[in-house]
């Protein structure tokens, strides 16, 4: 293994490995920042750029950027109210509050932290344990991706803001917008209206750029307007007073960044869960755990760091069952799995042997230094980003909705999803105005699919071992799970128990 | 009457009745594919009517007199402005988003109560350059699809 290591060392001492390594981080950071345009697209675009650059050079650069997409999708989320991707969402509620206040800089270095902290989690379990978490996922199936979504739809309980009845309703509404389109078991068409674009259902991106952006966009009008906010912070003199890091924050937030970070590649690893389910349950565990459960969502600096280690953390989870058994769980690993291909590199144990290993580990310490990079460049930013919530209102309202209709363009090269991101920022707007929370609504869309395709087709793989129940208790890590979810369920409650008999 | 009931009752009271036309409509669904949307719409019955309860009970505790943040009549900005949104997404759809997009950032900076021209321009013109660049050079994005106007902006 060392030896492994030290020969995959030697891919760095390229010229063009490192400024692959650094356009990587670069353009990953800006591509996340435009809404709707995310990792995907961005790995998407490097195929044909990185087709006559060495395979180290171009993997290293597409997994660099993998990372940091996802990154940089969280700093428009927290300054802007705009997540780039359906990863960042979990951050923008805590995050743009923080801004709000006037601590964007503290904001943006807790998102830096945090992102690296869990990136580099993630980088680690893939250089030491891939091949035996690749093994591991491998006995994960359509039971255990609907037991895991099924966690993330508890995980609903901890979103629904104080009116728990609206907040499942949202999630209902959510689940609801997943079943829009071709049923994909029985090929039945569902709520499409006759519309025929509408047969491959409703893309997540749209709707949380609508459900997000421009519901704020209306609100940052509405105050405009009436004189109530001239610029997103509440007091502009006060705008970038916050420190970049706070004594003690350390402390208070390591905890939790290790535990999501832990959260984040686990969740990750396992094929179709992916970014966003890791950072909701991560926020939600996160809140569950707090002893002030009542900061969040109004800008607690735990939930931004719990969100943003589990969602970096992810894309290394994600990659060990890209590299050890060619499962590609996301978008993202798909296109990554192409790259792979077209450089000579054939997922599987054969990675990890022989001559082709050292460039395999040199792929995942690249992936480990976009990481850190990444922290220097976006730790070292923070106060030149943070000055976004200075800008006016006036300039930054028309900027926002511009890149918000071009990037949801982007995401297919469609005007439909233009029109479904509008007509979802009005629906977010009324939403506000009546107190519902946008948060289920995207994690149902976000689960639905998984949710009911999984559990169909574990209901066909039950029929033919012994029914629902048998087929269940033949599989260890269903049993695992669904322990997880009844102690994730029933500890609060205990807690709340044990702290009544303490208080008699 | 109306102004005495917390308005928790009437979104709950059309979301009810949301709920019951996608009932309507699940059942309609042939085979499996019917089973999560039906079991969907009646879970989403059951939240509708919590939520008018929900609103009886604030009904109640308030005595009539509610104090909400965030409202419709306070909203008419926010509506006019989304009128503008969509009419920039037309504009994008039938004319062109290149020569759309700076009619709408001029118009809306100066709806916003922008006062300085030279600040209008240098907003409009660097956003449409930047995008342009990262959109159509290097993207390739094809936007010139959209509009009647949308070939003159096709890159050679």
């Amino acid at each position: 293994m060392l030896e492994i290591l030290t020969a995959s060392l030697a891919f760095f001492a390229s010229l063009e490995v490192l400024i692959a390594l650094a356009v990587g981080v670069i353009a990953g950071m800006i591509i996340g920042i435009i809404p709707g345009l995310g990792p995907s697209v961005g790995i998407a675009l490097l195929i044909p750029i990185t087709f006559s650059m060495s395979p180290a050079a171009a993997l290293i650069m597409m997994t660099a950027m993998y990372t940091t997409g996802v990154y940089g999708g969280s700093i428009t989320a927290v300054l802007c109210h705009t997540p780039g991707t359906a990863a960042s969402a979990a951050t923008t509620e805590d995050g743009y509050e923080l801004t709000k206040q006037g601590r964007g800089m503290e904001a943006i270095s807790v998102v830096t932290v945090a992102s690296v902290v869990g990136g580099v989690f993630g980088a680690i379990c893939l250089i030491l344990f891939a091949p035996a978490l690749g093994r591991l996922s491998q006995m994960f199936s359509a039971l255990e991706y609907f037991l895991v979504a099924c966690f993330g739809l508890l995980v609903v309980s901890g979103l629904t803001g104080e009116n728990r009845a609206k907040g499942i309703f949202m999630a209902l509404i959510g689940l609801l917008i997943g079943c829009v389109g071709m049923d994909s078991i029985t090929g039945v068409s569902r709520f499409i209206f006759g519309q025929l674009w509408l047969e491959d259902g409703l893309d997540s991106t749209p709707i949380l750029i609508g459900l997000f952006s421009i519901s704020q966009v209306l609100i940052l009008v509405d105050r405009l307007i009436s004189g109530r906010g001239a610029t997103i912070v509440d007091d502009p003199a006060a705008g970038l007073q916050g420190k970049r890091w706070e004594k003690g924050l350390t402390k208070k937030l390591a905890p939790t960044m290790f535990n999501s970070s832990v959260i984040g590649a686990f969740v990750g690893f396992i094929p179709a869960a992916g970014a966003s389910i890791a950072a909701w349950i991560s926020y939600s565990t996160a809140k569950r755990a707090s002893k002030t459960p009542e900061e969040f969502g109004k800008g607690s600096i735990v939930g931004i760091a719990a969100s943003e280690a589990a969602n970096n953390a992810a894309c290394g989870g994600a990659m060990i069952p890209l590299f050890t058994l060619g499962i590609p769980g996301s978008p993202v690993t798909a296109i990554l799995y192409g790259a792979l291909l077209m450089h000579g590199l054939l997922p599987g144990s054969g990675l990890f042997i022989g001559e082709q290993a050292p460039l395999t580990y040199a792929i995942f310490i690249g992936f480990l230094l976009a990481n850190i990079l990444m922290g220097i460049i976006g730790v070292s930013m923070a106060k030149q980003l943070a000055k976004v919530c200075l800008v006016p209102n006036s300039l930054l309202v028309p900027i926002i909705v511009a890149l918000a209709v071009i990037g949801t363009f982007a995401l297919s090269n469609s005007m439909y999803e233009v029109i479904i991101m509008l007509v979802f920022g009005l629906i977010g707007y009324l939403m506000k105005i009546y107190d519902f929370e946008p948060a289920p609504l995207v994690l149902g869309v976000v689960l639905a699919d998984i949710l009911e395709a999984n559990f169909r087709r574990s209901l066909i793989l039950a029929s033919t071992r012994g029914g629902l129940i048998s087929y269940f208790m033949q599989r260890p890590i269903s049993i695992i799970i669904v322990l997880i979810i009844v102690m994730f369920a029933l500890v609060p409650v205990i807690m709340k128990v044990m702290k009544k008999k303490s208080a008699a | 009457m109306n102004k005495q009931l917390h308005r928790d009752v009437w979104v709950g009271a059309l979301l009810f009745a949301f709920s019951v036309w996608v009932l309507f409509m699940a059942i309609n669904i042939s085979g499996q594919a019917a089973y999560l949307p039906v079991a969907l719409s009646v879970l989403m019955l059951v939240c509708a009517a919590c939520i008018v309860l929900n609103g009886l009970r604030q009904t109640k505790q308030a005595g009539g007199n509610f104090n909400y943040t965030m409202t419709l009549r306070g909203g008419k900005e926010a509506f006019l402005f989304m009128i503008f949104i969509f009419l920039y997404y037309f504009g994008f759809r039938f004319i062109g988003y290149w020569v759309t997009t700076p009619i709408f950032l001029v118009f809306t900076q100066k709806y916003l109560k922008v006062k300085s021209w030279i600040t209008i321009a240098l907003v409009t013109v660097l956003y449409t350059v930047i995008t342009f660049v990262i959109f159509v050079v290097i993207l390739k994005l094809p936007i010139y699809k959209i509009g009647i106007l949308g070939p003159y902006f096709r890159i050679v």
